[in-house]
């Protein structure tokens, strides 16, 4: 386990408490970094701290702003600097990952180590 | 109506030109002692042409015909008897002459007679064609002589507009007063573009009958032109289409019903699969969490269980509510009453509350007698927290909830009022309607299924009651429900038939 700069970093923005309790602690475990946010604006106001993640988890349905939004504002403010993975129990999923230009998706309810291989897959490896 | 007998029938025609043929040939009697024996024979053709030129081929080959018979086997042996000078030979030409066209015009006369009263049958049959045709189509007929501006209505019409006939200008005026304020400048318009050619006139209207009456005509109408190209005369229809539009409209709405319906249906399922998946999602990822905990040799910590406990209550809470909405709906849901003391069941209830929520303050002002009522305890239970419970989630946390309740001779009223942004009128009838919650559920997303006040609303109408909100923006809501001490009739023999 190493923290530090040398840590990824991933933003879980889910707006079941529950949920992002059990992410941050299992992502924590496996060494990364996890910022959290309740819903798609509070993350947009984390984003303007300055700090990009490695990773994106996004819950799709969210009070205040919901998941589609926050892509959205997302790409045009940051591009695709951040892979996105999206949570979801929509049937449609893999279509809509498309549409939002999301690196990819996982149908909800999930098994941890699958999102712990997906993250690994798609997260952005910084220049050494 | 036909009246009297057909005067083109050939049978007719025969007697008529025998007529005249006798008619003919007493003439030549009459005038026989100027004329003379020896030209009579030009008398002949005269006739004949005569006939022909006005009676047709039969009449005139009739005429002809007893013509000559006459003259033959009558006039001949009287003409041999007697003695006539040959003098006057240019006068008995002109004798024939006068002779011939005087029949003619004669039966000239007759037939454009005949002829007249042949067109003004089948005219009068034309229009009655017409009328029952325009009445049977709910059609009016008007006509317009537009520089006379002089108008022409049928009954029809002014059935229509509801006026009658000596109340009628017999202007276009009496066209435009009769509609509505609201169409008159259209109407107009598209009259004017119509006369410009632009347009056919062909429109819709309302029609604002003097008694207030309301009536929508479809109107079309053929512009007819001089050789100028100005415009003459217009003739046109009318048509009462109030009764199809309305029946279009019941059909219309009854559609948007069921399709909103539908589409309630579907919005409920997403909503419902959201909020189940969320629970399970939430408990099997603290499962899997303490798992790989435990696994490792960590401590479990009790707030995790805890958690875990949590979701568990809310996945079987949807459930329950889930199936109580599968009950209501079926007319299964049985209730068990007793006499219960309202009063007390209501301090009960925000006693529970004040525990849950420490933070807020629920203010019920307990009457200083009991209040019984048979009610099935449990069920009124229910409604009551359901209540109180969305007071506190849709207000903000500082605001106060307060409870009342008050009775007459004849019912129970129990009220819970909040401080919150409260909620606008359109949206405060569809609150007790099953499957909603909220427009867009993707943007705006509460805890729950949106079920409670479609529970506490048919938990309520089973004891014979009502239930309903009032509400101001700004200010806040008031749930109240109203039960009453004697259950209506039907309602009792309803729950014993079930």
């Amino acid at each position: 386990m190493t923290l530090g700069s040398a840590s990824k970093l991933v933003l879980v923005i889910e707006d079941e408490e529950d949920i992002r309790y059990t992410l941050q602690v299992f992502l924590e475990s496996e060494g990364y970094v996890v910022q959290t946010a309740e819903n798609g604006l509070s993350a947009l106001e984390w984003l303007k701290l300055g700090r990009i993640p490695n990773c994106i988890l996004l819950d799709m349905k969210m009070p205040v702003m919901t998941g589609w939004q926050f892509a959205r504002e997302f790409v045009d403010r940051y591009d695709h600097l951040a892979p996105i993975l999206i949570m979801t129990a929509a049937a449609d999923a893999e279509q809509r990952a498309k549409e939002i230009g999301a690196s990819g998706w996982i149908g909800k309810p999930f098994v941890l180590q699958e999102l712990l291989d997906k993250i690994k897959r798609v997260e952005r490896v910084e220049p050494e | 109506m036909r009246t009297g007998v057909n005067l083109q029938h050939p049978v007719i025609q025969v007697i008529f030109g025998a007529v005249i043929a006798i008619f003919g040939a007493a003439l030549q009697w009459v005038l026989w002692p100027w004329v003379g024996p020896s030209r009579f024979i030009l008398f002949l053709p005269a006739v004949m042409i005569a006939s022909l030129f006005g009676g047709g081929i039969i009449a005139g080959s009739a005429a002809t015909f007893v013509s000559v018979l006459t003259v033959v086997y009558f006039f001949m042996p009287l003409l041999n008897s007697l003695k006539v000078s040959e003098s006057g030979a240019w006068l008995q030409v002109f004798i024939f002459v006068l002779t011939s066209l005087s029949i003619s015009v004669l039966v000239q006369f007759m037939n454009v007679r005949t002829k007249k009263l042949a067109d003004a049958e089948m005219r009068a049959e034309g229009a009655q064609r017409l009328t029952f045709a325009a009445e049977a189509a709910n059609v009016g007929i008007w006509e317009w002589d537009v520089q006379k501006d002089q108008m022409k209505w049928d009954d029809q019409m002014l059935k229509f507009y509801g006026i009658t006939r000596e109340s009628f200008s017999g202007t276009v005026d009496s066209w435009q007063r009769g509609l509505h304020p609201g169409d008159r400048a259209r109407a107009n318009q598209i009259l004017q573009e119509s006369f410009l050619g632009k347009t056919k006139f062909k429109l819709e209207f309302r029609v604002v009958r003097p008694d207030g009456a309301v009536r929508t005509i479809f109107a079309s109408a053929l512009v007819v032109r001089d050789y100028n190209g100005k415009v003459k005369q217009l003739f046109g229809l009318n048509r009462d289409i109030t009764d199809e539009k309305r029946a279009m409209e019941k059909l219309k709405s009854a559609c948007e019903v069921a399709e909103s319906a539908a589409r309630a249906r579907t919005r409920f399922l997403d909503i419902a699969a959201h909020e189940l998946r969320t629970p399970v999602t939430a408990f099997s990822l603290l499962l899997q969490m303490t798992e790989l905990q435990m696994e490792k040799g960590q401590a479990v910590e009790i707030s995790t269980l805890k958690r875990m406990r949590v979701q568990a209550d809310r996945l079987a809470h949807l459930v329950v509510d889930l199936l109580e909405v599968a009950r209501l709906e079926r007319g299964f849901l049985k209730l068990k009453r007793q006499r219960t003391d309202l009063s007390a069941l209501i301090s009960e209830c925000r006693l529970n509350f004040e525990m849950q929520f420490p933070d807020r303050r629920f203010l019920f002002s307990e009457p200083l007698y009991p209040v019984e009522i048979t009610v099935d305890p449990v069920r009124i239970y229910e409604v009551i927290s359901n209540l109180i419970d969305n007071a506190v989630k849709y207000t903000p946390a500082g605001t106060p909830i307060e409870i009342s309740m008050e009775k007459d001779l004849t019912r129970v009223r129990v009220a819970v009022k909040d401080r919150g942004s409260g909620i606008p009128p359109e949206r405060q009838k569809e609150l007790f309607k099953v499957f909603d919650r909220g427009e867009d559920a993707e943007e705006v997303r509460y805890a729950g299924l949106g079920l409670g006040l479609f529970i506490c609303r048919g938990l309520v109408e089973l004891h014979g009651g009502s239930i309903g909100v009032k509400s101001q923006m700004g200010v806040g809501s008031t749930f109240y429900f109203e039960i009453p001490f004697e259950i209506p009739r039907e309602i009792v023999l309803d729950q014993a038939a079930s």
